[in-house]
């Protein structure tokens, strides 16, 4: 055992006392002999501590007053809340028939818990006026060709205009596309460490829309299309992105990569 | 007013220290780390339902506050550049009178920790600093445990080069085994 090459995760792992029983004792008997192992080791150990004690002091730090009185209101706030909607909830059992809710909630049974606030996601889906998830295609009414970009498909691939550009351009550009516009506006990995990138298009006499795009051993594929609302000038208003943010938190979406990470990914994809 | 609700609204204001720390070594400013909190209290406050009790409170409220700063930084990058927040790092470090060494390597670690990439900080933060398990910080990032443990194996290397961090020449025997 003693030519035994252990990795780092297997000694990180040890010295925090999360490795399996087995490799742990691999690991010690190791270590009796290896002093270059123990070394190892021991700036796991170090680099633990180091952390632990150099940002204890921030525990310490006193809690800015308006932010903790703001938490306290906003907690009353909510328990209030609750209580509105248990008593609300007992009042309008009758008439739960006929409940007009944008988004089709069933009510909690009669002896029930509180009603459940929409979440914000769900209330940001409700904002927008369409949002497509995986396995539709072509939702898009008519007027595919006035700029030549194709709409996007959901679960299709990305029109190779628009495929040309997320496999080139940096993150906030914007550029001209056909005669519309289209802005980009992250890469980042996906939870799988697949690369995915956001982008908006707005064109004249079609609907805007935001969309994720992952990239495939085929290309691009749209993941998410959302169409925004006429938010006249700019790009997509923030309900549509609450919408985007919810879906991206689903996937385990990462950061957005910086500049430079971004160009290597870009790179590397092609 | 329930008791329930009462005892969330005590149990997130008695959590205030923790998530702030996080959120201030996150984004490295005390201004934008306040925003998030309440930001994230907010939230937590209207999905409270969703936080199943048993499970690590704190890891609940590290996810929402992390999901909501990535949220922004993802914002941020089509509102202009970012290096601002980048490039002029605020020391998570207590003001304090500075001088004595032990101080001294104290604020080299945390100025360390502040230069590490946001990946390899948040896991470390997670991890070494409140605690988490690695199933528990994958859990909070979204990646596998795989990921969590490569990423913090980096992040420990690197920290350990910034701040000069050497492991004490020698080691009595006692010092082996799965110490935390």
């Amino acid at each position: 055992m003693s030519d035994m090459e252990f990795t780092d995760e297997i000694l990180m792992a040890f010295a925090d006392g999360e490795l399996d029983e087995e490799t742990t004792r691999l690991v010690e008997a190791a270590l009796e002999t290896d002093d270059k192992l123990m070394a190892r080791v021991a700036m796991f150990m170090e680099t633990r501590a180091a952390s632990s004690e150099a940002l204890k002091p921030l525990l310490d730090e006193p809690v800015p007053d308006h932010l903790a009185d703001k938490v306290r209101a906003m907690a009353a706030e909510a328990a209030a809340r609750h209580d509105d909607d248990r008593m609300a909830a007992t009042a309008a059992a009758d008439d739960r028939a006929n409940a007009d809710n944008v988004v089709a909630f069933r009510r909690p049974e009669a002896h029930a818990q509180p009603q459940r606030p929409l979440s914000q996601g769900m209330m940001a889906l409700a904002a927008s006026l369409l949002i497509v998830v995986g396995g539709v295609g072509g939702y898009f009414l008519g007027g595919a060709g006035q700029t030549g970009i194709g709409s996007p498909e959901v679960a299709g691939l990305v029109d190779p205009a628009v495929a040309g550009i997320l496999d080139q351009r940096a993150s906030g550009e914007e550029l001209a596309l056909g005669d519309g516009q289209l802005r980009l506006v992250s890469t980042f990995e996906t939870g799988g460490q697949q690369l995915c990138r956001e982008y908006e298009l707005k064109r004249p006499n079609l609907p805007d829309f935001v969309s994720v795009a992952c990239r495939s051993d085929s290309g691009w594929r749209t993941q998410l299309a959302i169409v925004t609302p006429e938010a006249g000038e700019g790009f997509a208003p923030a309900s549509s992105l609450e919408t985007v943010d919810a879906y991206l938190t689903s996937i385990g979406a990462g950061g957005p990569l910086d500049a430079e990470a971004e160009k290597k990914a870009l790179a590397g994809v092609k | 007013m329930t008791e329930q609700d009462i005892a969330f609204g005590e149990r997130l204001v008695a959590f205030l220290p923790n998530l702030r720390r996080f959120a201030i070594s996150l984004c490295r400013s005390r201004d934008l780390a306040d925003d998030l909190v309440q930001a994230a209290c907010e939230k937590a406050l209207v999905g409270s339902e969703r936080f199943e009790e048993g499970t690590r409170f704190d890891a609940w409220m590290f996810r929402i506050l992390r999901n909501l700063w990535i949220d922004q930084l993802r914002r941020q990058k089509t509102a202009g550049p970012t290096e601002e927040i980048d490039a002029q790092p605020e020391l998570a470090v207590a003001s304090g009178e500075a001088g004595s060494e032990a101080r001294m390597t104290l604020k080299n670690v945390a100025t360390a920790i502040d230069g590490l990439v946001l990946e390899q900080r948040e896991v470390l933060l997670l991890t070494c600093v409140e605690d988490l398990s690695y199933k528990e910080a994958a859990e909070v990032l979204g990646i596998p445990i795989g990921t969590v443990m490569s990423r913090l194996a980096r992040a420990r290397k690197n920290l350990a080069e910034a701040a000069g961090i050497e492991p004490p020449a020698a080691r009595s025997p006692d010092m082996r085994g799965g110490a935390r």
